[in-house]
């Protein structure tokens, strides 16, 4: 009932569940009689008889399947397009053109086939005649005796991508080969699919184009940032230009760095100025922000410096009763 | 104060300390030179015997490590966070050098997290503010999650592999939920303002702490930067977050801004560090800038229910004192009768303790 999709309700949602839903078992009424747009898919009770002579009918009909894929058959690959609209209940080229357009729109824009709305899809692999669409008919032309294998498989060629063929595979698993019921199948869904593949559709078109566009404007932030930084320094460079030596520059650079450092000290040994517990007397970092806020301790490579003797400052040694006497009970 | 381990990290100042998920006497420790403001960093493995705390491996590194995590898929591996931008993935099978190396970040990285459930990912989040998920297989990032602010910690949800959560310094929790679908909002499903006073209801809600004034209201805090937080292990969807303004709240993620639903006030510093306990659903342990370890209770677990519309108050169990610097690192090991404590600090020592023996009776 909640189909595969967590959140709001809204009408998209609608449609999913109508495509969510198996209409598998709704396929006979379908044939019966002349079969339009108007008629019902719910199924109603049928006498044993009745199904008997769907059943009659069904053959007829296959056999009038048969001759039309054989007539098509004879026809180049060119003119497959028309198929459709030669059945008995032609489909709108509207909506075939349409969405012969969209699939190729997303092949164009690289994106993933969407699943989501389409909780029941089995994926199975697209087959490999979909490429060479005068085969996939001899293909389609041998399934009818067999039984109802992959009725659909005459539409792969509106579908490039692999998604339509599981999609359909799913939708109308047991379904003969009558083209005229396959058509008003996909008219009917096509109101469906268009709601729900376009939303999908256009949401991942849209994250893709999110995604790019975010990570360019994450390097653009962080340029912006650095350049943020970087700012008294190329001020000062561009005062400079006659002696634009790099060592020189690279000197503004350090001596701005510490004054950086040194700013940041300061702020650190000022917030913990009101504690006056013993710790923080003995704090050996406070001590050495003292000493860089008071410019006495500097930056030099991988270290710090005295300023004066140019000695790496090293942590005094510890001794354990310091520890031991501000241990609590 | 009777049993206490200590392990001395020379010249290196320790930031962050986890237990393997693996074994229970093993841990490491990430540590740098010159408190991670300039020169190296030192990842260092450490094994507990009876003779005490010993290295068992160290691995170097060119800038400060600010974080690290075990890989919860091989009891070998483990990833340390460095100033920089890369994560750098380890094998103690390995000497010296990385077996992988994630470079994505522009800036320091400071918190790195394994998946625990799905156990075939980690996320790690960066002064560049992003925060990434990634694969040990792959050197890029599977998935880039914005924060545009300094991103402080990360951490997945300990019940679900698809929750990432975020503490940044613009004073929110971001969660973030990868079942939802890339859309504008890049997965972010809630914001948890942490400083901001509740936002249903007319009424303020009464603070429950004894040391409060009576009819004391909640009415929210000045923003501030939120250093840490962590995922309760037992009641689902409670998160803890602590930052410089020095208290611990708890929040519930099923009511965002309905405000914390504990405070545990005692720092005296901003709060660099915390982590649930894998034991106690109501106990938590915090690691401070004002050199101490507490340990506390959020009093979920209290037999009387608060009264309606009242924040709990936490109650401080213990306190361990005996850092000489920075409280750094905290860590709960899994596994033993429960309530062994490791942590660290800037003044170059591994402490390993008995969380109950801090426990004032």
């Amino acid at each position: 009932m909640e189909g595969s999709l967590c959140g709001p309700s809204n009408g998209a949602k609608r449609l999913v569940s109508h495509v969510d839903r198996d209409r598998s078992l709704q396929q006979d009424r379908l044939v019966n009689g002349a079969a339009g747009p108007s008629q019902s898919f719910r199924s109603q009770p049928g006498a044993p008889a009745a199904a008997n002579q769907s059943f009659a009918e069904f053959q007829q009909l296959h056999a009038h399947g048969l001759e039309e894929v054989a007539m098509m058959q004879a026809a180049p690959p060119t003119g497959l397009l028309h198929a459709v609209p030669r059945g008995p209940a032609p489909a709108p080229e509207a909506w075939v053109n349409e969405f012969s357009g969209m699939r190729l729109n997303d092949i164009r824009q690289g994106l993933s086939a969407p699943a989501i709305p389409f909780a029941g899809v089995h994926s199975q692999p697209a087959p490999a005649f979909q490429q060479h669409p005068a085969q996939a008919y001899t293909a389609h032309a041998a399934a009818p005796t067999h039984g109802f294998p992959q009725p659909m498989s005459i539409y792969n060629q509106y579908q490039p991508q692999a998604l339509a063929q599981p999609l359909y595979n799913s939708q109308i698993p047991t379904a003969g080969p009558f083209i005229g019921m396959e058509a008003l199948h996909l008219q009917q869904q096509a109101g469906m699919l268009a709601g729900g593949i376009d939303a999908e559709t256009f949401n991942q078109a849209f994250a893709e184009f999110d995604e790019t566009e975010f990570k360019e404007e994450v390097l653009k932030w962080a340029e912006t940032s650095e350049q943020v930084d970087a700012a008294p320094v190329a001020l000062e460079t561009t005062e400079q230009e006659q002696m634009t030596t790099a060592e020189e520059t690279a000197t503004e650079q350090r001596r701005r760095g510490d004054e950086q450092l040194a700013q940041a000290a300061s702020s650190i040994v000022d917030a913990m100025a009101a504690d006056d517990s013993e710790k923080f007397k003995k704090s050996q970092f406070l001590e050495l922000m003292r000493r860089i806020g008071n410019h006495e301790v500097v930056v030099d490579g991988p270290n710090f410096v005295d300023a004066a003797t140019g000695e790496v400052v090293e942590r005094a040694a510890e001794t354990l009763e310091d520890k031991e006497a501000i241990s609590p009970s | 104060m009777a049993s206490m381990l200590e392990f001395r990290t020379p010249g290196y100042q320790g930031s962050a300390v986890q237990y393997s998920p693996y074994y229970d006497s093993r841990l490491a420790v990430a540590a740098s030179t010159n408190y991670g403001i300039v020169g190296n960093g030192r990842l260092y493995c450490l094994g507990l015997s009876a003779r005490g705390v010993a290295i068992e491996k160290t691995f170097d590194t060119n800038d400060a490590l600010y974080d690290l995590a075990w890989s919860e898929i091989n009891e070998n591996q483990l990833v340390a966070a460095t100033g920089d931008g890369s994560i750098k993935l380890f094998d103690l099978a390995v000497d010296q050098f990385p077996v992988m190396n994630f470079h994505e970040h522009n800036r320091e990285v400071f918190s790195v997290t394994w998946n625990p459930i799905a156990k075939d990912t980690f996320v790690s989040s960066s002064w560049d503010g992003t925060v990434k998920l990634w694969s040990p297989t792959r050197t890029a990032s599977l998935k880039t999650l914005p924060i545009g602010c300094t991103a402080y910690s990360t951490t997945f949800s300990p019940t679900n592999p698809s929750i990432i959560s975020v503490s940044s310094s613009d004073s929110h929790i971001r969660i973030f939920d990868l079942r939802t679908p890339v859309s504008a909002k890049y997965h972010l499903t809630t914001v948890i303002p942490v400083h901001a006073p509740p936002a249903a209801g007319p009424v303020l809600p009464r603070i429950a702490t004894p040391g409060a004034p009576p009819g004391a209201t909640y009415a929210g805090a000045v923003p501030g930067e939120v250093l840490t937080h962590d995922w309760n292990k037992y009641h689902d969807g409670i998160i803890a977050a602590g930052g410089v303004d020095r208290l611990i709240r708890t929040f519930d993620v099923r009511n965002p801004t309905g405000g914390p639903v504990a405070l545990l006030a005692g720092h005296n510093y901003a709060v660099r560090r915390l982590a649930w306990s894998p034991h106690a659903s109501d106990v938590l342990v915090s690691a401070s800038y004002d050199m101490t370890v507490r340990v506390w209770s959020d009093g979920s677990s209290a037999p009387i229910p608060p009264a309606e519309n009242t924040i709990r108050a936490g109650t401080e169990l213990g306190l361990m004192n005996r850092h000489t610097e920075f409280a750094m690192g905290v860590d709960w090991c899994l596994f033993g009768a429960g309530g062994w404590v490791a942590s660290v600090g800037w003044d170059e020592r591994v402490l390993l303790f008995d969380a109950h023996t801090l426990v004032r009776s």
